[in-house]
């Protein structure tokens, strides 16, 4: 459906107690599509503010974001966004919160009940189709969400820090079924994290910020052959990856070295 | 402490937590009715008050049952005129209320006149109506009106204003309408702050028709009240109290059965349990 995302020369300020604030920029950089992008960088630095602007979400103070040449436009079919909380609506059940993304669009709704069925049996909550929000746990909240992200099928998926707020063997579980659902090399997708591991893990590409105002410090391709389990994490080659990009860090004075 | 009961596989609800949980949700409330009416009549007999200063509720019964069909006509009346008022209220409210969250424009033009509205002391303004409306099952129902869209009107608009910003902007990335948002989750979220207004105005509108009657009416309880007062014919005037006052509970209790209908999925309504 398109041919990438370009980035040209974003910036992004905000108006904070009277004063014009920089918080992103400017980041120039092209995404190839069916890539998996992760972006890390410290706290503050404007991963989840050139998030939104990638997916038109937000509207950058300069330059500019072109999707297949155009520019992106907020509301644009075919992106699909999991953020840090799962965001599930109490009054829906589980597929009820699901097939949002198709009320919104006015999908047919058998054909996306069919298909939202599909992605929660993927995910491994199909049996909580029924069910409430509440009924579930925070990793099974957040599958769901996912579900729903993937339900338009997307050619961009942005996630915000999408496993933050879980555990840590739940995180594990949750990266390597993120792989699994993934739609390689029909979906682009942007993946925010502040875990260097799991950045290398699941992306093909790393891209490391500076403190705020947030650059790109480095661009570090991630080579290793897919599917990946966690066993990959004893590999060489994976921690040389987690120790270029832990450096970069260092440089930047964001870890002691 | 004994309220922290383990509770086994075997037993899921032990004996001694069931009979609390009857006892707690009908049996306290009845009985301490009981006892407090008890304690009036014993009161009442023992002091030998006069019927016009304080009745005994027995005597309050008595004529309860002996002028039950023109009660039962003046409360019909005053439910009319309470239900009416009420229903014209919540219209407004929630038409105002979505004008106001949907525009900050609005807001600025007309809230600040319905702030004013409702700091104007109604009963004050009450012979006012009389003038303009004049006497009436109209007048009375625009008295409820007045008390109650208040309360309505507020917490619709913040239950609109209060959708959760990200949920919002997760909304916008599907490509939703401003009212497919408005459906989906701006409603749903205002709902139980919506329903906490309703419920705080429909205790008001027994009250408003009653105030409404004072003034305006030669119908219903309040007029009632009025006339029964000054010919010093207490328990009638008690008959009448205890009638609003009935009528206040019951519409309570439907709009609490009503919450319970509406947003079971609601943390206020999932934590009833204990
Ligand atoms: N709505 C806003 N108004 C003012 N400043 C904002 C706003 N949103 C973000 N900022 C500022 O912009 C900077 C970047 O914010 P952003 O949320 O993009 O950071 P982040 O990299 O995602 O951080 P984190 O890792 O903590 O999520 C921050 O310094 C923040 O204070
Ligand atoms: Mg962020």
């Amino acid at each position: 459906m398109h041919d990438g995302i370009v980035i040209e020369a974003v910036r992004r300020n905000y108006a904070a107690d009277g004063q014009n604030v920089a918080a992103l920029g400017p980041v120039s950089v092209s995404l190839v599509p069916g890539q998996t992008t992760a972006i890390v960088g410290p706290s503050g630095c404007g991963k989840s503010t050139l998030m939104r602007i990638i997916g038109g979400l937000d509207k950058p103070t300069a330059g500019r974001v072109l999707a297949g040449g155009e520019p992106v436009r907020e509301g644009m079919p075919g992106v699909g966004v999991v953020f840090q909380r799962d965001l599930l609506l109490d009054w829906r059940t589980v597929l009820g919160n699901v097939l949002l993304p198709a009320e919104m669009r006015g999908m047919d709704r058998r054909e996306a009940e069919r298909r939202a069925r599909a992605l929660l049996d993927e995910l491994g909550v199909g049996e909580f189709a029924a069910r409430r929000p509440w009924e579930l746990s925070g990793g099974m909240r957040q599958r769901v969400s996912i579900a729903r992200a993937l339900l338009c099928e997307p050619w961009l998926l942005l996630l915000d820090e999408p496993f933050s707020a879980l555990d840590a063997i739940t995180r594990d579980q949750m990266g390597v079924l993120l792989q699994r659902v993934m739609r390689a090399g029909k979906t682009s997708c942007v993946f925010i994290t502040h875990s260097i591991p799991e950045a290398v893990l699941l992306s093909d590409r790393v891209l490391v910020m500076s403190p705020r105002p947030g650059v790109i410090l480095d661009d570090v391709e991630v080579d290793l052959p897919r599917p990946r389990g966690l066993a990959l994490r004893e590999e060489p080659a994976f921690n040389a990856l987690v120790r270029r990009i832990r450096t970069q860090f260092e440089r930047s004075g964001v870890l002691a070295a | 402490m004994t309220d922290l009961h383990a509770v086994t596989d075997e037993d899921p609800m032990p004996r001694h937590a069931r009979y609390r949980g009857w006892l707690g949700s009908v049996a306290l409330p009845l009985a301490s009715l009981l006892g407090g009416l008890v304690l009036w009549e014993l009161t009442v007999r023992w002091l030998a008050l006069p019927s016009y200063l304080l009745p005994a509720p027995s005597e309050i019964a008595l004529v309860m049952v002996e002028k039950w069909a023109i009660l039962l006509d003046q409360a019909r009346y005053t439910a009319w005129a309470a239900v009416a008022g009420f229903a014209i209220a919540l219209a407004i409210s929630l038409v105002l209320g979505a004008l106001i969250a949907a525009s900050r424009t609005v807001e600025r033009v007309i809230y600040v006149w319905l702030v004013v509205f409702h700091a104007v002391p109604k009963v004050v303004v009450a012979p006012l109506l009389l003038v303009w409306i004049g006497f009436g099952l109209k007048s009375s129902i625009i008295f409820v009106v007045v008390f109650t869209f208040f309360p309505i009107l507020v917490s619709t608009v913040t239950g609109l204003r209060s959708a959760d910003p990200e949920l919002l902007l997760l909304t916008r990335s599907m490509g939703a309408s401003r009212w497919q948002t408005l459906r989906a989750i701006r409603l749903p979220t205002a709902l139980p702050s919506i329903i906490a207004g309703v419920k705080v105005a429909i205790t008001l509108a027994p009250v408003g028709a009653v105030v409404g009657e004072f003034v305006a009416s030669n119908n219903g309880l309040g007029h009632m009240l009025i006339q029964s007062v000054g010919n010093l014919e207490v328990p009638t005037a008690f008959a009448a109290v205890v009638l609003v006052s009935a009528f206040g509970v019951l519409v309570w209790y439907l709009a609490e059965y009503f919450e319970a209908a509406v947003i079971p999925w609601h943390a206020s309504q999932r934590t009833r349990e204990d």
